[in-house]
C-alpha cells in the first residue's frame, strides 16, 4: 500500500484549511495503514482483516458525500457491534461532530470533553477543543466559549488560531468591547475569508462606536485584497458599501463616490451601491446625475427596499430640477408600485398560513437526498416572490436554524415511515424464516453430519496419498506407479508365484520357476519404464486434485458456519424484537409529527411578524408618495395663482359690455 | 436579537451580514429536551435497524466490492460498472461530491451480497479521465476464493509511477465474524 508516512499526513492537515475534514481524512488513511502487515502487500492473497477500516472508510465516504444521518448511524452500529469505543478519537471527533450538525450540543459536548480529556495527538486536542468553543459559541453561550477559547493552549496550527481568534473578537465585539477585540485580532492574516469576515466585523464595529479613522483603514484594506474568491469578493462589496455610506454621513461625498464605485454591478449590492451613488450626487446637488441612479434603480425588482426608496428620491431629484410634471408622474408611479407591493404582500400573507408554504420553501431540501442530515441549500429562495420580502427573514440565523430543525424532522418523519415499513417487513420475513429453519434444520444437520464424514475421509484418503507420493520420491516403490493393467498382471504373476514355489522341487519345476521368473522380470521392467511416465501424470492429477479438496473443505466449513448461524437465528426472538421496534418506530414518528408541527407555527410567526413590518413601511412611504403629490398639486394651484395674481390688472371698465 | 449585536450595516440601512451576527442565537436556538430526546430515540432505533439488518441479511456468507482511490491521486472516474460472475450486478456514476469524498480517503461498498463459497470472478469496467485529462475506459477482472468467513474485496485506482496512466489494483480480505 502506498501510503504517505505519518509526518506528511500532518504537514497535509496543516495545509489543508481547517477543521475536522482534513483531520479526519488523514486518520482515515492512518487507519487503512493500520490493515496486518500481509493486507498491505499489493499481492492480493487473502488474509485475516480487521473490518475497521472498511467500516471508517464508508463512515468518512459518506461524511464527505453530505450524508451525515448514515455517517453518524455507521459510527454508531459499529460502536455498538464493539468495533470501536469511546477511546477511538478519529470517530469520536466525527461524532462529536455530526452532533452538532444534528442540533444536539448535550451530546456533542460530551463528546469533545471526553476527547479533550484523554492523552491524545495535539492536532486532535486542538480540533476537538476549537469545536467545543464554537459550539457554545453558536449557542449563544459566550462566556462558556469565552473561557474555553480564551485559555492558553500549546503552539496552536495557524489555521485553528485564527478561527479562534475570529470567535473571541466576536464575542467581544457583542459586548462593545472593541479594545479586546482589536487587540486579539492584531496581526491576523487577511489571506482566508475568516480573517477577512473578522476584519470586515471590526471596521463595521469601529464606525458603530464613532471611531471612523480606524474602521476606514482596516475597510480599505479589505477592499484592496486581491483574489477572486466569491466569499471574498462578497466581503470586498460590503466593505466598500460601508465605507460609501460611512464617507456620505461625514460629508465625504467624493471619497464615498470613490469607495462605492467598488462594488461589483452585479454583485448582491448593486441596488445599495446606486442608491447610495445617488445620494453622493444629491449631495453634490448634482441632480440629474443623482437621477441617472435611482432611474437605473426603478428597473429593478420593486420588491427591495433599496428599489422603493428610489421611487421616492427619482420625482425628488426631478422636482429640484423643477420638472414638476415628471415628479408628479413619478409619485403616482411610486405610490401604484407601493400599492401593489401592498396586495402582493397580503396575498403572501395568506399563502403563508397554507400548509405548502413551508413544504415550496424547502423544495431543494426534498429532492437533495434521502439523507436526513444531508446538506442542503435549505431555502429555495429564489423562484419565490415573497422572497423579495422575507429575504432577511430567511438570512437570519434564527429563521434558519428552525428551518433547518424543520427540514430534519420532516426528513426524519420519511424515514421512520421507511423504517416501520420495513421492520414490519422484516419481522414477517424473520417469523417465516424461523419456521423453515425449525422444518429444515434437523435434516440438514442430518445430511451434514453425512458429508463432512465422507469430506474427513476423503482428506485422510488424500493426505495418505500426498504421504506415499513423497514416499516413492526415490522410485524404491516403483510398482504403485504401475498402470492399472500392469498392476493386475504384477498381481496375477505374484499369485502364480506362490502357487510354483509350493510345488516339489523336480526338474521340470525348476524350469517352470524359472520362467516364472523371467516373465515377472518382464513386468517389472516395463513397469519400472514406465513409472515416469505414470509418475508425472500422477502429479498433474494430484495437483488439480489438492485444489477441489482444499474448496471442498472451505465449503464443508461454509455450510457449518451456516448452520450455526441459522441455530442463533431459530434461539433468537428476532420476529419479537422487530414488531417491537416498529411499534417504538410508530410511537416516535407522532412525537416527531408534534414537534415538526411546533416548528411549523413558529416559523409561520416568525414569517408574519416580517411581513407585518414590510406592510407597516408600505403603508408609510404610500403615505409619503400621495402627500407629495398632494403638496405638489397645491404648490401648482399657488403657482397658478401667483401667476394670476402677477398678471396685470384688467383696467376698470365701466361695467359695460362692449357691443 | 439585541441592539447591542446590531452592526453598522443594519443602521445604515440593511447592509448587514449574517456572519457579522453568526452568533446572534441568544436562548432561542436551544432545543426543548424533548426533541433531544426524540433524535437520540431515533438514532438509538436507526442504529439496532442497521446491526439487525446486517445480521439478518448478510450472514457469513457476505461479500463486497470496495472502491477507493489513493489520496493525491488525479485520476477522476465518471462512472464503474462491475460484473460478478458474468452478471451485472451494480453500475456506478460519480457525482462530484462522491468522487470529492473518494479522493479524501472515504471507502466506497459498490457492492454487497451473499455469495456460496467456491471461486469467483469480478469483471469491473471503470470510465474516467486519466491523469492528463485523456478519457479512458478500462476492464479489470479479479478472481477470488469465497470460504467460510466474509469476504471484502477492495479496488483501488491509483496513478502510475509517471502519473500518466490510472492504475487499478484489487486485494481482498477475509474477515471474521
Amino acid at each position: 500500500m502506498s501510503h504517505a508516512p505519518l509526518t506528511e499526513k500532518k504537514k497535509m492537515i496543516r495545509r489543508n484549511k481547517l477543521s475536522i475534514r482534513a483531520l479526519v481524512a488523514a486518520m482515515g488513511m492512518a487507519g487503512l495503514m493500520n490493515l496486518p502487515a500481509s493486507a498491505a502487500d499489493d499481492s492480493g492473497v487473502s488474509v485475516d482483516a480487521d473490518i475497521r477500516p472498511f467500516l471508517f472508510g464508508q463512515i468518512i465516504f459518506d461524511y464527505y458525500v453530505g450524508n451525515y444521518f448514515s455517517s453518524m448511524n455507521g459510527i454508531l452500529s459499529a460502536k455498538s457491534k464493539g468495533y470501536f469505543d469511546d477511546s477511538t478519537d478519529n470517530t469520536e471527533l466525527l461524532l462529536g461532530d455530526l452532533y452538532t450538525q444534528l442540533n444536539m450540543p448535550q451530546q456533542a459536548e460530551s463528546v469533545f470533553s471526553r476527547i479533550i480529556k484523554k492523552d491524545t495527538l495535539s492536532t486532535t486536542k486542538q480540533q476537538t477543543w476549537l469545536r467545543e468553543g464554537r459550539l457554545h459559541y453558536n449557542q449563544g453561550h459566550y462566556a462558556k466559549a469565552e473561557s474555553i477559547l480564551g485559555l492558553p493552549r500549546d503552539t496552536l496550527s495557524p489555521e485553528v488560531d485564527t478561527e479562534r481568534r475570529v470567535l473571541l473578537s466576536n464575542i467581544y465585539m457583542a459586548r462593545n468591547d472593541f479594545a479586546k477585540a482589536r487587540d486579539i485580532l492584531q496581526g491576523l492574516s487577511l489571506g482566508n475569508k475568516f480573517g477577512a469576515y473578522a476584519y470586515y466585523n471590526m471596521g463595521v464595529a469601529h464606525l458603530r462606536a464613532n471611531r471612523s479613522p480606524e474602521g476606514v483603514k482596516l475597510l480599505e484594506t479589505l477592499v484592496q485584497l486581491p483574489g477572486d474568491d466569491p466569499e471574498i469578493l462578497a466581503i470586498k462589496d460590503r466593505a466598500a458599501l460601508a465605507l460609501g455610506v460611512d464617507f456620505l454621513q461625514h460629508q465625504q461625498p467624493e471619497k464615498a463616490r470613490e469607495a462605492l464605485l467598488n462594488i461589483r454591478i452585479d454583485g448582491p449590492f448593486s441596488n445599495q451601491a446606486l442608491l447610495a451613488l445617488g445620494y453622493v450626487h444629491y449631495s453634490r446637488t448634482d441632480y440629474k446625475k443623482a437621477l441617472s441612479f435611482w432611474l437605473e434603480l426603478l428597473r429593478r425588482n420593486p420588491a427591495d427596499p433599496a428599489v422603493l426608496e428610489a421611487m421616492m428620491l427619482a420625482p425628488r431629484a426631478y422636482e429640484e430640477l423643477k420638472a414638476y410634471p415628471q415628479a408628479v408622474y413619478g409619485y403616482r408611479l411610486a405610490a401604484e408600485s407601493y400599492r401593489k407591493q401592498l396586495k402582493l404582500l397580503e396575498k403572501i400573507d395568506l399563502e403563508l398560513q397554507q400548509d405548502g408554504w413551508l413544504e415550496q420553501l424547502g423544495a431543494n431540501a426534498r429532492n437533495v437526498s434521502l439523507d436526513p442530515m444531508a446538506t442542503v441549500d435549505t431555502i429555495s429562495t429564489s423562484a419565490t416572490p415573497e422572497a423579495a420580502f422575507l429575504y432577511k427573514l430567511f438570512a437570519s440565523h434564527s429563521f434558519n436554524e428552525t428551518f433547518k430543525e424543520y427540514i430534519l424532522l420532516q426528513r426524519l418523519d420519511f424515514q421512520l415511515a421507511q423504517q416501520t415499513q420495513s421492520a414490519q417487513a422484516f419481522s414477517e420475513q424473520a417469523a417465516s424464516h424461523q419456521i423453515k429453519i425449525r422444518t429444515n434444520l434437523p435434516s440438514w444437520k442430518a445430511s451434514f453430519s453425512n458429508m463432512a464424514s465422507t469430506n474427513t475421509s476423503l482428506q485422510n484418503k488424500y493426505a495418505d496419498i500426498r504421504k506415499r507420493m513423497k514416499v516413492d520420491d526415490d522410485m524404491e516403490r516403483f510398482t504403485d506407479e504401475a498402470s492399472f493393467e500392469d498392476a493386475n498382471r504384477l498381481k496375477r504373476l505374484n499369485r502364480l508365484e506362490k502357487s510354483v514355489a509350493a510345488l516339489p522341487n523336480t526338474p521340470g519345476n525348476a524350469l517352470l520357476k524359472e520362467r516364472m521368473a523371467r516373465v515377472k522380470g518382464i513386468v517389472l521392467f516395463s513397469i519400472a519404464n514406465n513409472a515416469p511416465l505414470a509418475r508425472e501424470q500422477m502429479l498433474l492429477e494430484l495437483s488439480e486434485l489438492d485444489e477441489q479438496v482444499k474448496t471442498l473443505q472451505s465449503r464443508i466449513n461454509g455450510v457449518e458456519q451456516l448452520l450455526k448461524d441459522n441455530e442463533k437465528r431459530l434461539a433468537d426472538p428476532l420476529p419479537t424484537r422487530l414488531a417491537t421496534s416498529a411499534s417504538n418506530l410508530a410511537r416516535s414518528q407522532s412525537s416527531l409529527l408534534k414537534v415538526r408541527d411546533e416548528h411549523a407555527q413558529s416559523l409561520r410567526k416568525q414569517a408574519s411578524e416580517v411581513l407585518a413590518k414590510e406592510r407597516t413601511l408600505l403603508n408609510t412611504q404610500l403615505a409619503e408618495s400621495l402627500l407629495a403629490i398632494a403638496r405638489l398639486q397645491d404648490a401648482a394651484a399657488t403657482r397658478e395663482l401667483d401667476e394670476l395674481e402677477r398678471l396685470p390688472v384688467p383696467a376698470e371698465s365701466s361695467g359695460t359690455v362692449s357691443q | 436579537m439585541t441592539a447591542a449585536r446590531l452592526s453598522l450595516a443594519i443602521l445604515l440601512g440593511g447592509l448587514c451580514g449574517n456572519f457579522a451576527l453568526a452568533a446572534d442565537t441568544g436562548n432561542d436556538s436551544s432545543l426543548p429536551t424533548d426533541i433531544q430526546t426524540l433524535k437520540q430515540d431515533v438514532l438509538q432505533l436507526n442504529k439496532e435497524l442497521t446491526v439487525l439488518e446486517n445480521e439478518l441479511l448478510y450472514p457469513s456468507t457476505q461479500s463486497a466490492l470496495y472502491v477507493s482511490l489513493e489520496v493525491g491521486s488525479t485520476v477522476r472516474v465518471v462512472d464503474i460498472n462491475i460484473a460478478l460472475d458474468g452478471r451485472n450486478v451494480g453500475y456506478h456514476f460519480y457525482t462530484e461530491a462522491e468522487f470529492s469524498a473518494l479522493t479524501k480517503g472515504g471507502l466506497q461498498r459498490l457492492f454487497n451480497g451473499n455469495l456460496i463459497t467456491g471461486k469467483h470472478e469480478f469483471k469491473v469496467v471503470i470510465t474516467g479521465y486519466d491523469p492528463k485529462g485523456k478519457s479512458f475506459q478500462r476492464v479489470a477482472n479479479y478472481s477470488f476464493v469465497k470460504g467460510g468467513d466474509r469476504k471484502y474485496v477492495e479496488l483501488r485506482i491509483s496513478d502510475d509511477a509517471n502519473k500518466s496512466q490510472p492504475e487499478f489494483q484489487f486485494r481482498d480480505w477475509d474477515v471474521k465474524q
